[in-house]
């Protein structure tokens, strides 16, 4: 039993990962998408990014809605704590979607596309914006009680560390989204991402770099953890593994390939959710609550894990036959 | 409970609690029907509107099918979930009849049809009711076999409020629940007398109309059945274990009022956002020469190519 309570709070903390890479790995490219379509230079090229993601992003959101099912089932004084902390940042992220998801159905209706365009593009950034807020926030560290209850301030989520976070995050999302669009498009909009793409990998860089240093730097109990063994040597990796990374991608970039940006991209943004996830474990609400204290009855979480276990392999399937179905590029029908 | 938090002790029993068949039955049958009458409203004004007629007065004949099952189905459904209502949340009822006083068993007991409730005076100021109604209603006989408590028995803490609010949206819901399956009623004599035939059915002109007046009519049951629920359990989220109050989270109110605001703001925009395209796809009407997926590009439905001229009476002579 004593092992038992160990063990199910972990799994349901690498589910929980799991769910939050899936979603920020393919919302993440949505995302991407929705933004740079602010730039887009007309109708024609706004209509092709929209109908790239036409059939797929509803399905990519759908683990944002597990992940937040998941959390409130397994660990509800982190849902309870998290949430009201990152009030704010989470309606940001909420409104954002709304606008981005009714502007897929009714640009196609309308006849002056420009308020739907609106809607689309800054709905992508508002949502993306939200999240790197709530991320950022989340990693430095959240104001509770001994009960674990949320005693801080409204805005207690914003300063310039969130806002750091929050930037590099959408620069991530651009660069994902671009990527996306290379495999996606031919062509003219297929160069206009290249391009994208390279500024994007090398915001990015910029941005995880930033965030690589100030994190020891402001976060006392990461330093501690993080430079001590064993940690020590995975931190060492993950940022030569990043550097060559992100050296890569720029390679196939310049060699203009078609797929593997893409997948460079993928690896950058998996290897930096480990380190996360690194930093962050054992802790839901960092250095504050663990998984631990924060997980439900183990008669739940056994209950939860036999529906996700018969979920899980579901959607995943279905995902991917999505993506094998509507698989090949996107061209102009007209 | 432990210590002073509600841990969920078996979840198989949470989720299979005594409420879970009828209320999700009522919820999927109200579903259905909402979506069935907007099909039949939506048919019944093209038919009107001599546009696509052949087509139309099947997918109402379609509609009437289902509803001949989904109408009553959903009233016999309603009363079992009202049994229940009287049985696990006496308050409720007693609210969503504004019943004051008590009814003792064994003696029958009047319902009241209208009523203007006054929780001031904790009485009806003025009501109209069917002499031993409430004894047919719940139990199909005159005489009450239980009591049926009213709203007196309790302190004021520990009852609903807005006894108003929740009497009128019970009987607006059951309203049309009773409306919608009468309308099926007219509409299946009408079959029967062969007056929906493709070439009879426009002369219907009154059952048209009424089919486009009880489109919107699933929706507004929908939302009254669940202000009935939910403003009916007050002051309970637990119903008589734990208060609404103690169980709202610490957020200051003026969070979330603003989020409050800004979802009615953003939904009363798209809600116009969807009526407007809405109605412009149903007068723009379907395009029956699309192929069938899977067939070599056979039309749908064969039919002369839409020769169809866009109506130009203003919108007002167009119902």
């Amino acid at each position: 039993m004593d092992a038992l309570i160990h063990f199910l709070p972990q799994v349901w903390f690498v589910i929980l990962a799991l769910f939050l890479f899936l979603y920020v790995m393919l919302d993440g490219f949505d995302l991407g998408v929705g933004i740079l379509s602010l730039t887009s230079s007309d109708e024609e090229r706004r209509s092709l990014l929209m109908t790239s993601l036409g059939n797929i992003w509803d399905a990519n959101e759908t683990w944002l809605v597990l992940m937040g099912g998941a959390l409130f089932g397994a660990f509800p004084l982190a849902y309870g704590t998290i949430l009201s902390a990152l009030y704010i940042p989470i309606f940001m992220m909420i409104f954002g979607l709304i606008f981005r998801a009714v502007a897929f159905e009714f640009r196609e209706h309308s006849t002056r596309k420009l308020l739907w365009n609106f809607a689309f593009g800054a709905g992508s950034f508002l949502a993306a914006l939200g999240q790197g807020f709530a991320l950022g926030s989340v990693i430095e560290g959240i104001a509770v009680d001994e009960a674990g209850h949320f005693i801080g301030s409204t805005w207690d989520w914003l300063d310039g560390r969130s806002l750091l976070v929050a930037l590099t995050l959408i620069q991530g999302y651009v660069l994902i989204g671009s990527t996306y669009l290379i495999l996606k498009t031919e062509g003219d909009l297929q160069k206009t991402h290249y391009r994208t793409a390279k500024i994007a990998a090398i915001t990015t860089l910029i941005g995880a770099i930033l965030i690589t240093i100030a994190t020891p730097i402001f976060y006392q109990a990461a330093r501690t953890r993080l430079f001590s063994p064993p940690l020590i040597y995975v931190f060492a990796v993950i940022p030569v593994l990043g550097i060559v990374l992100v050296g890569l991608l720029l390679r196939s970039l310049n060699r203009e390939e078609e797929a593997t940006p893409f997948i460079w991209t993928i690896l950058i943004f998996l290897l930096t959710f480990i380190g996360l996830g690194l930093i962050v474990f054992p802790y839901i609400i960092p250095t504050q609550i663990t998984i631990y204290q924060a997980a439900a009855a183990p008669s739940a979480l056994v209950f939860m894990l036999t529906f996700i276990g018969v979920l899980i392999p579901i959607m995943l399937f279905y995902n991917i036959y999505n993506y094998v179905v509507f698989r090949g590029k996107v061209i102009n029908g007209d | 409970m432990v210590n002073g938090k509600f841990i969920v002790s078996d979840y198989f029993q949470a989720i299979a609690n005594p409420f879970m068949v009828k209320s999700v039955s009522h919820m999927f049958f109200a579903t259905l029907e909402t979506s069935l009458f907007v099909i039949g409203g939506i048919s019944a004004w093209y038919i009107l509107n001599n546009r696509q007629q052949a087509f139309f007065s099947q997918s109402l004949k379609i509609v009437l099918a289902a509803a001949i099952a989904v109408t009553p189905l959903q009233i016999y459904i309603g009363h079992l979930s009202a049994e229940q209502v009287a049985h696990y949340q006496p308050t409720k009822l007693a609210a969503m009849e504004a019943k004051w006083e008590t009814s003792p068993a064994g003696q029958p007991a009047d319902w009241s049809l209208l009523a203007i409730p006054d929780e001031a005076t904790q009485t009806n100021k003025w009501e109209i009711t069917i002499p031993n109604g409430l004894g047919y209603i719940l139990e199909f006989k005159k005489n009450l076999s239980e009591p049926v408590l009213g709203l007196r028995e309790w302190p004021s803490s520990d009852r609903p409020r807005m006894v108003g609010l929740i009497y009128y949206s019970f009987r607006i819901m059951s309203g049309i629940g009773f409306f919608l399956a009468g309308l099926m009623l007219w509409s299946i004599l009408q079959w029967l007398l062969g007056n929906l035939s493709t070439e009879k059915i426009g002369q219907q002109k009154w059952l048209l109309r009424t089919w486009i007046f009880a489109a919107p009519l699933g929706y507004i049951a929908v939302e009254s059945g669940w202000i009935v629920r939910c403003v009916g359990r007050q002051p309970w989220t637990l119903y008589g274990q734990i208060r609404t109050a103690d169980a709202a989270s610490q957020l200051p109110a003026s969070n979330v009022l603003t989020s409050l605001t800004l979802f009615a703001v953003v939904y009363s925009i798209l809600f116009v956002a969807t009526l407007y395209f809405g109605s412009r796809i149903i007068r723009h009407g379907p395009n029956l020469e699309l192929p069938i997926p899977g067939l070599d590009n056979q039309p749908a439905l064969e039919t002369e190519p839409a020769t169809f001229v866009p109506n130009e009476r203003p919108l007002e002579a167009q119902q």
